[in-house]
């Protein structure tokens, strides 16, 4: 990929998403954020988005829903859950479906930037 | 009557008997049949005559026949023609015809021709007129329906019956129509009787019906025949034997009574033959009549006239020795041999009673014993020798002359009450009299007598007997005499002497023990029976007997006797036993003294001391008593069964050699007190010692007494080891009950506790679940946020740059907080896999660094086997586990929480069954089970046993910093395992918390 990855940041909450946006976007990478999943979907329908950081429980849309539908056009993306609740039963579910990456807030950023990197 | 009579007599009456039974019977046999057989042949020729007068009958009706189906007959019925008349009808042909009267008559009754004619003259007679009143239109003759219709028999008619038969007029082809009747007929008169008598051979007669004057057989034979016999027979003479029967007229009312008369030639036969019957058995009768005379005579009777004879004879002559002359062989033979034994016995008896009265009269002769036989007036019938010479006489003289009543000089007792008695009481016994020999010397004689009555039941004789007792009744005499010296001394006496039968009849007693019995006199009180009434029924008599006649005395005995008025007299008696001279027990004699007044006092004493001993005796306790010194003076008998020593055995010993060692000083010393004050001992329990040797628990109480110059204590002891046993098993079941009760309390306590913790973590869990979740995200934003501010200003201040770090690491401490108190509310799904210690040593540290200041030791054997279970649930425990020793060995006194110097071991080892292979003090069940220790030891402070009980619950912690929850949590977490925690820790050395799982090798099997 020439250039930097474009990463969308998904949580109902408008600070982490905003503080997390802040963090890549001095990082150098190209960050989109929604505050939904429907806003997500909207957003992916236009942009080329490399990697999907996305909280589990939010409402209308759960994290692991927003996944199976972005994969439908966006098989290649890597896909990152962010929850407060490690033992929750979407994770697992999400999980199944394939997600390798979940994250326990608060999330360890060096760890989230390594990730993200390779 | 004699014999020979009688039998005569009897043979000749049954002969005659039977002989006339036997002729009558057969002269009625005989005769009978021949009156039978005269009745049926009678009878027979009545039939005869009968079938005679039907031919006649016939023949007129053939007669009839012949003209009546004739055409001329036919022809002239209507015509009336003279020719027929005078060529048919002449006077011969009546005679020819043997028919009287011939009439033609046509259909409507008229009387065409009509013409009688006498058949011994041959001459034409007037026909009678009854003829014509029978041939109306109508009757029965002229009644013809059918051509071959008839009418035949007799017609009764005023002057006889007729012969009569009448047809309907035809042609002579036998066809109708009918024109008219013919009827001939001729008069049933002597002539045709006669007649009839030739044909039959018979004697006939015949008799109109209903004619007057009918001989008087035949009148009783109509009415026999009218009664509805159809034939009478009936002797008419001894020679004549008559049949009877009625003919009918053709009306069928009777008409005439033949009669056959014939001669009884059968009955006059059998009549003559019974006769001769007669005639024959009274030869027969006579002939064995005089057989049986002369066999009677010959056989019997001149024997029996010749063995009476002979009986007589012998009577006659007195000679028993004679016999009857026997022969034969037969009844009368038996009679004569049985007279013949009959006189044997009689010759035996005789012999036999010959010689008893030899004997007898040789024992009477002999006897030593005067024997008598006297009328009442006191004639002598009898006597023996012996009486003759006791009486003066010689024993051949004859005393028949002397009479005992009369003659003064041979009795000397009063003969009229001897009399008296005799006759009231039948016999006298034993009476001892004098009498007066002959030669006026006196004699004593006892005499037993007895009366002999007659049938009537009045005196005849007196039979006695004597004895010449003279020689006794001197002797007697003289000691009578010696006895009288005893006498006033018996009679004055003040003890009271008496002599009883040994059955207590009192036969003698002296003044004063009459007075004693307070009785009048002498023969009130031998009216007393001694045994029976004399005794108080507490002294039974038969003692007294049973001693004096084994022992043959008694002296001193003491007894209670009744006296007169019912009350007691107590005496103190001596008897002596007399026997006779067969050594029978003849009677009692002895002496007795009053003792009734020291008596008296004697028993009121007797009986208090016998009360005092029922109660020491049947008391269960044992009652004692001592002198004042200590020494057992009284012990009731039921001590031998507490001490095994009989009271004698324990008498005269001092009370402490029955106690056992321990308590002797205590029971010394309440016996001193108790004497000394006069105070009781109540309740004072001894151990005390039986004969041998063990002991016992007893209670004794006792006191002090004083009675009159007697001092000592008194007292009762009881075995009490039972009740001690039974009070000590009670108490200890009581503290065994309440330790159960505490026991119970504790676990429910312990159980309301644990329902309450868990309670407590589980309202905790779903507020740290929810709290902790809530805080992540504000979390998360303020970790992001300082990643930022760092990021941003990599040149700021170092005051700035520090409080980031305050703020990154607060933020970690919150995170780390949270994740114990989610972890702490709900354990995360247990996902166990088979994985060796050292792995899960090795990550847990990885995980949670030791600093460097703490010494760590590993332990870990190399065999050691893989546990099963989750890894990162252990890891998390095991690293609870060092964190807290980390902490345990920081100094807490200084305000800087660095870890201080001290060893953290970790350990680990199979739990495996092995002597004295114990390392961990952990109970059995785990070595038995197999499971995997790994222990995380300390050097720290340790644990307080007060904070021992609690580490484990949620909130309780010892640390500044924590909130208490990662041992809780650490447990939890270890049981979802299948394992646990122990925990052993000596404060102010150091604390081992052990991890024990399961192994794979024992749960994999499992799998």
């Amino acid at each position: 990929v020439i250039g930097t990855s474009a990463i969308l940041i998904v949580d109902d909450n408008p600070s982490i998403a905003r503080t997390l946006m802040d963090i890549l976007d001095i990082k150098g990478y190209n960050v989109y954020s929604a505050s939904s999943g429907v806003e997500a979907l909207q957003i992916l329908e236009f942009k080329d988005v490399d990697i999907l950081l996305t909280d589990v429980r939010m409402p209308e849309m759960d994290g692991v829903t927003l996944y199976k539908y972005a994969r439908k056009t966006h098989p290649d993306m890597m896909t990152i859950l962010m929850t407060a609740y490690a033992e929750d039963d979407i994770i697992q579910q999400g999980m199944k479906e394939g997600i390798k990456n979940v994250l326990t807030k608060p999330l360890d950023i060096d760890f989230l930037l390594g990730l993200i990197k390779a | 009557m004699s014999i020979r009579k009688k039998t005569l007599a009897v043979i000749c009456l049954t002969f005659l008997a039977l002989l006339g039974v036997f002729f009558f019977t057969a002269r009625w046999f005989l005769l009978q049949d021949a009156v039978d057989a005269e009745q049926r042949g009678t009878s027979q020729d009545v039939t005869r005559v009968q079938a005679a007068l039907d031919d006649q009958v016939a023949v007129m009706d053939s007669n009839v026949g012949d003209w009546a189906p004739w055409d001329d007959t036919y022809e002239f019925i209507i015509s009336a023609d003279p020719a027929y008349v005078a060529s048919n009808l002449p006077n011969e042909t009546f005679a020819n015809l043997g028919v009287e009267l011939m009439l033609f008559i046509n259909n409507s009754g008229q009387v065409v021709y009509g013409k009688m004619v006498d058949l011994e003259t041959g001459a034409e007679i007037p026909i009678p007129d009854g003829i014509y009143s029978q041939v109306q239109v109508g009757s029965l003759l002229l009644s013809h329906k059918d051509p071959t219709d008839q009418v035949s028999g007799l017609l009764s008619l005023p002057e006889g019956p007729m012969i009569i038969a009448s047809q309907p007029i035809i042609s002579s082809l036998g066809k109708g129509p009918i024109r008219g009747t013919l009827i001939m007929g001729r008069h049933l008169d002597a002539t045709e009787i006669t007649k009839l008598s030739q044909r039959t051979l018979l004697s006939v007669s015949a008799f109109n019906y209903k004619a007057a004057g009918l001989p008087v057989d035949v009148i009783s034979a109509k009415k026999s025949l009218v009664g509805g016999n159809p034939l009478f027979v009936a002797p008419q003479s001894e020679k004549v034997v008559s049949g009877y029967t009625i003919i009918k007229d053709v009306y069928g009312n009777p008409s005439v009574i033949l009669r056959v008369d014939n001669q009884r030639e059968l009955y006059s036969l059998a009549k003559i033959r019974v006769g001769y019957l007669g005639l024959s058995l009274v030869v027969i009768g006579v002939i064995l009549g005089l057989v049986m005379i002369v066999l009677l005579n010959k056989m019997i009777v001149l024997r029996l006239t010749s063995l009476t004879s002979s009986v007589k004879n012998i009577s006659k002559q007195g000679s028993p020795s004679s016999r009857v002359e026997v022969n034969g062989n037969d009844e009368i033979y038996e009679l004569g041999t049985g007279v013949n034994s009959m006189l044997d016995s009689i010759e035996n008896f005789r012999l036999k009673e010959r010689e008893s009265d030899e004997r007898y009269r040789q024992l009477l002769d002999k006897s030593p014993v005067g024997i008598y036989r006297t009328t009442p007036d006191g004639r002598i019938l009898v006597s023996n020798p012996a009486f003759s010479r006791m009486l003066g006489f010689s024993s051949s003289d004859d005393l028949s002359t002397l009479n005992l009543e009369t003659s003064n000089s041979v009795s000397g007792y009063n003969r009229n009450s001897f009399k008296e008695q005799i006759e009231r009481d039948g016999k006298i016994t034993g009476l001892e009299s004098e009498w007066h020999k002959r030669d006026g010397t006196t004699i004593y004689i006892r005499e037993n007598a007895r009366l002999v009555l007659d049938t009537n039941g009045s005196p005849l004789y007196y039979d006695g007997t004597t004895e010449d007792i003279t020689a006794r009744k001197k002797a007697e005499l003289a000691l009578f005499e010696s006895e009288e010296r005893f006498r006033s001394l018996y009679e004055n006496a003040t003890i009271g002497m008496y002599r009883t039968t040994p059955d207590g009849r009192i036969l003698m007693a002296n003044p004063s023990l009459v007075r004693m019995l307070g009785y009048h006199s002498i023969d009130e009180l031998l009216l007393r029976n001694l045994g029976k009434e004399g005794y108080e029924p507490e002294y039974p008599r038969h003692d007294f007997q049973n001693r004096i006649e084994k022992e043959g005395e008694i002296t001193g005995l003491e007894s209670a006797w009744k006296r007169n008025d019912g009350s007691t007299i107590y005496v103190r008696e001596s008897a002596r036993l007399v026997r006779d001279e067969s050594g029978q027990p003849q009677f009692y004699e002895g002496t007795v003294e009053d003792i009734t007044e020291g008596r008296r006092a004697g028993e009121a004493l007797r009986e208090s001391e016998e009360k005092f001993r029922t109660i020491a005796e049947q008391m269960t306790d044992v009652v004692y008593l001592t002198d004042d010194k200590g020494f057992i003076t009284f012990v009731s008998p039921v001590v031998f069964a507490l001490f095994g020593f009989t009271p004698a055995q324990m008498q005269g010993h001092f009370f402490t050699d029955f106690l056992a060692e321990v308590d002797i000083p205590k029971a010394i010393a309440a016996f001193k007190r108790d004497v000394s004050t006069g105070l009781e001992s109540k309740n004072l329990v001894l151990t005390m010692k039986r004969k041998d040797g063990s002991l016992f628990t007893g209670e004794l109480n006792g006191r002090f007494y004083r009675n009159k110059d007697i001092i000592g204590t008194i007292g009762l002891i009881r075995d009490i080891t039972e009740r001690v046993k039974a009070e000590e098993e009670i108490r200890q079941l009581n503290t065994k009950l309440e330790q159960r009760v505490e026991e119970r309390t504790r676990e429910l306590q312990e159980t309301q506790e644990q329902l309450v913790r868990q309670e407590k973590l589980a309202v905790l869990g779903q507020l740290a679940g929810g709290v902790g979740h809530e805080l992540r995200n504000p979390l998360g934003v303020i970790n992001s946020a300082i990643y930022y501010l760092k990021l941003v200003q990599p040149d700021a201040p170092l005051k700035i740059k520090q409080y980031h770090s305050m703020i990154e690491q607060e933020v970690r401490n919150s995170e780390k907080i949270i994740s114990d108190l989610l972890d702490f509310a709900r354990i995360k799904s247990v996902d166990r896999i088979q994985i060796s210690v050292a792995d899960l040593v090795k990550r847990t540290l990885e995980r949670f660094p030791v600093p460097e200041s703490i010494k760590l030791v590993l332990d870990l054997p190399s065999d050691l086997p893989t546990v099963f279970a989750d890894p990162r649930q252990m890891e998390q425990v095991l690293g609870n586990l060092t964190v807290n020793a980390c902490q345990a060995m920081t100094s807490q006194s200084s305000e800087t929480t660095s870890p201080g110097p001290g060893q953290l071991t970790i350990s680990a080892c199979q739990l495996l069954i092995g002597p004295g292979d114990d390392p961990h003090s952990l109970g059995a069940q785990d070595l038995e089970n197999g499971m995997v220790a790994i222990a995380v030891t300390d050097t720290g402070m340790g644990i307080t046993p007060g904070n021992m009980k609690k580490i484990f619950e949620p909130l309780f912690t010892t640390k500044i910093k924590g909130i208490g929850l990662g041992l809780p949590v650490s447990r939890k977490l270890a049981e979802a395992n299948k394992g646990r925690i122990e925990v052993h820790s000596e404060p102010g050395k150091g604390s081992t918390f052990t991890l024990i799982l399961p192994s794979w090798e024992i749960t994999g099997e499992e799998l």
